[in-house]
């Protein structure tokens, strides 16, 4: 041994890590490039489309750089008004006025409105008309605030949706003040997210662990049907199935039916377009989520463990709670990581069942990208939920690694 | 093995590089969008396949659920992926003045503007179908039938599930109406932030009660399976509905009427495909093809004629919706594009308590 030790060389030994490595990258190539263009483009994206303010900056440049000294604390003055005029004359015929005026009514409410009917009327006013033909429109052209609106919108990057997805403002001096009370509602919808994940996630748990421990421990043969019969929801289409489940729990369905016939209720049960809809169909949908990340630990722990426990004196609870479950940990903060993280992107679903209480942020997200086409504020949202999907990966991190390396 | 490595790698990128240059140039079919269901199915066979044997075009299907969304997209991408779409009026409206459905040259169509009803034929579109908003209701849940729309917020005397369509559209209206303010009045209550908060009020007091369907289609489901009891419906598909021997009824007074509209894309690369297709759709033969098989009233003046009294009897027309409320006026369509945006956000927050 002394002999060989002598005859190790540290340098060759990295030499030769080295070339593994670069032979490695080859392969390895195409499978970074499709991540980067599917995976790390569009979130980078989705992050710039949550501060970018295109649009606005767009159609008023010659504002832009007229209110770019712009106190802030009293009316622009007169050159400002002339460019503005400018703008919305040029902004109109090339028609930028109108998702300019959505960011704009995004910040002052009846804004868009104002904003294309001046752009529409400024047409017609002669060259150099400014302040007063403005303020003849609509008296708003004459207030601060909606001045403040025009400089934060034109802005190279706004915080403005990021704020307004944590149920925020930003004031002129910087510091973000609370929504207005009426107006308060993302917190709420991502407060209800973060639990129904949770409830669903822990409902998971509780049906998916004895079944993984069942998978785990009996005999090949039967092992391989229950596992066969969890996968067997992935061959079918999901919206088949919250389908199916709807025909199951609605008024005049299996379940009510079913109580009713055996006499054991007599109003059919509300078991669909609710809260309780909601969980049942996201735990069918992401059991096998929970139950092969824990049965795949499972798999890897000694069968001999819980006889020997006995054999050294503990109760079949203690040798249970003390021997197998800390070993199985990994499995089951894997399993818990993957399951609430699905089920934070779950919007179809709370959709179909839900009724109008329990839908979900993602929800939000598509609403407002598919359905209004505020792209800004769906970024916005996307990434409040990225944030939490970190945050998530980071409790995991810390509860996977801490005690398996114990035993290890 | 090396050699191997690199020449599969190559390959590989070779590909991706090929799928992303590639989605770009996709040579696409004439494509037109509509609202599915038993709608879209009395639309295929009355224009969409009369227009594909008569002028040779292929046509693609697809499904709009209304929204500006998916216009918006198009006019930002400048990707038109539609050439034709059955819109609502505020879309009509909206779309015309941003300059995303093209102006519609009716001398080239060769049907003249006189032709059609009123509100038939717009600047952007042409008349699709006049439609009526009514309370459906489930004639085996409901002991006694309802007698008027306004039956529809009464939980006690018909408890029980309520379904309404998700968005402020059309909503805000009905609840003002069943608020007591006369069809004349609406929108110009509704220009006003109370009258705004009173038709909010109004929902609140079901809200807790109500089954919100997005698609039209899903309406005669969720009536016949007894999730709900009354629904706001669009007449044509509870009549369809009955047709396939569902037992629902409706009431149309006071009444909630509008006028879909045919528009075509301002950047179609289809553009005479997309004139002959309307020249279809305002065809009276083909018109009442389609009200014979869906109880929408047609839009050309001239298709009344050929029509049956049977197909008559289920139209939204005459005294079955007399006062009715015009969902479909200059001025409904003025409001919607005006400040259907903050609306919608304040919706939202509703919706969302």
């Amino acid at each position: 041994m002394e002999q060989l030790a002598g005859k190790i060389d540290p340098a060759r030994i990295r030499g030769a890590q080295g070339r593994h490595l670069r032979a490695a990258l080859v392969p390895l190539a195409p499978a970074v490039i499709f991540l980067l263009v599917v995976f790390v483009f569009p979130i980078a994206a989705i992050f710039y489309y949550a501060v970018d303010t295109g649009d606005a900056r767009a159609a008023f440049p010659r504002t832009r750089l007229a209110i770019a000294s712009w106190s802030g604390a009293d009316l622009p003055d007169a050159q400002a008004y002339q460019a503005l005029v400018e703008d919305l004359r040029g902004a109109f015929v090339s028609r930028a006025i109108y998702p300019a005026a959505r960011e704009l009514n995004n910040r002052m409410p009846g804004f868009r409105s104002i904003v294309i009917s001046a752009g529409r009327q400024a047409q017609a006013w002669p060259p150099e008309s400014g302040r007063e033909a403005l303020l003849a429109v609509d008296p708003v052209w004459g207030s601060v605030d909606h001045w403040r609106a025009i400089s934060s919108a034109v802005a190279p990057f706004t915080a403005y949706r990021l704020l307004a997805a944590l149920d925020l403002r930003p004031q002129w001096n910087g510091l973000p003040v609370a929504a207005p009370v009426d107006q308060r509602i993302y917190v709420r919808y991502l407060g209800r997210t973060l639990w129904i994940c949770a409830v669903v996630t822990v409902y998971c748990l509780v049906l998916g662990y004895p079944l993984a421990y069942l998978i785990a421990t009996t005999s090949p043969s039967v092992a391989r049907w229950l596992l066969t019969l969890t996968l067997l929801p992935f061959w079918t289409s999901i919206l088949v199935r919250t389908a199916a489940w709807v025909v199951i729990l609605q008024q005049q369905g299996v379940v009510n039916g079913s109580l009713q016939w055996a006499g054991l209720i007599e109003q059919p049960l509300t078991l669909i377009y609710n809260r309780v809809g909601v969980y049942v169909v996201m735990t069918h949908v992401l059991l096998p989520f929970m139950v092969l990340p824990i049965y795949s630990v499972m798999k890897g722990i000694p069968a001999n463990l819980l006889p020997a426990a006995a054999s050294l004196g503990a109760r079949p609870i203690a040798a249970f709670v003390q021997v197998y479950l800390p070993q199985s940990q990994p499995g089951i903060a894997a399993g818990c990581l993957m399951t609430f993280i699905l089920a934070l992107g779950y919007y179809v679903t709370p959709a179909l069942v839900g009724g109008a209480t329990d839908q979900m942020e993602s929800g939000l997200i598509a609403h407002f990208a598919l359905n209004e086409g505020n792209w800004g504020m769906a970024a916005s949202l996307a990434v409040i939920l990225v944030l939490v999907v970190l945050l998530a990966y980071a409790l995991y991190a810390r509860f996977s690694r801490g005690k398996a390396l114990q035993w290890a | 093995m090396n050699r191997l490595l690199h020449s599969s790698s190559a390959l590989t990128l070779l590909a991706i590089a090929a799928v992303v240059g590639s989605s770009g140039a996709e040579a696409r079919d004439f494509t037109v969008a509509s609202w599915g269901g038993g709608l879209q199915e009395a639309q295929r066979q009355a224009f969409i396949k009369p227009f594909e044997t008569k002028y040779s075009v292929k046509t693609t299907e697809d499904v709009y659920l209304g929204g500006w969304a998916k216009f918006q997209t198009m006019a930002e991408t400048k990707q038109v992926v539609w050439d034709i779409v059955n819109v609502e009026s505020a879309e009509m409206a909206r779309g015309c003045e941003e300059g995303v459905f093209a102006k519609i040259d009716y001398a080239k169509l060769g049907t003249p503007k006189s032709d059609f009803t009123p509100g038939g034929a717009d600047e952007c579109g042409i008349g699709a179908y006049t439609f009526a908003f009514v309370v459906a209701y489930n004639e085996d849940l409901t002991k006694v039938a309802p007698k008027t729309m306004l039956d529809f917020w009464d939980t006690q005397k018909w408890p029980g599930r309520r379904g309404l369509r998700k968005g402020a559209h059309y909503n805000l209206e009905f609840a003002l109406l069943s608020d007591g303010v006369p069809a004349a009045d609406v929108y110009k209550v509704l220009n006003t932030k109370d009258g705004v908060a009173r038709a909010f009020r109004k929902l609140s007091t079901i809200k807790s009660q109500v089954i919100w369907w997005e698609a039209p289609a899903q309406v005669a489901d969720l009536l016949a399976s007894g999730n709900v009891v009354m629904s706001i419906a669009p007449n044509a598909r509870i009549s369809d509905a009955r047709k396939a021997g569902k037992n629902l009824g409706m009431v149309f007074q006071p009444g909630m009427i509008g006028i879909d509209y045919w528009v075509m894309l301002a950047g179609t690369p289809f553009p005479t495909q997309a004139y002959d297709f309307l020249k279809v759709v305002s065809d009276p033969k083909q018109q009442e093809r389609f009200t014979a098989a869906f109880a929408y009233a047609p839009t050309n003046r001239k298709t009344e004629a050929l029509l049956d009294a049977k197909a008559v009897a289920l139209l939204p027309i005459g005294t079955k919706v007399s006062g009715a409320l015009l969902t479909s006026s200059v001025e409904a369509n003025r409001f919607w594009a005006d400040h259907g945006d903050e609306i919608n956000a304040e919706w939202n927050n509703w919706l969302a308590k």
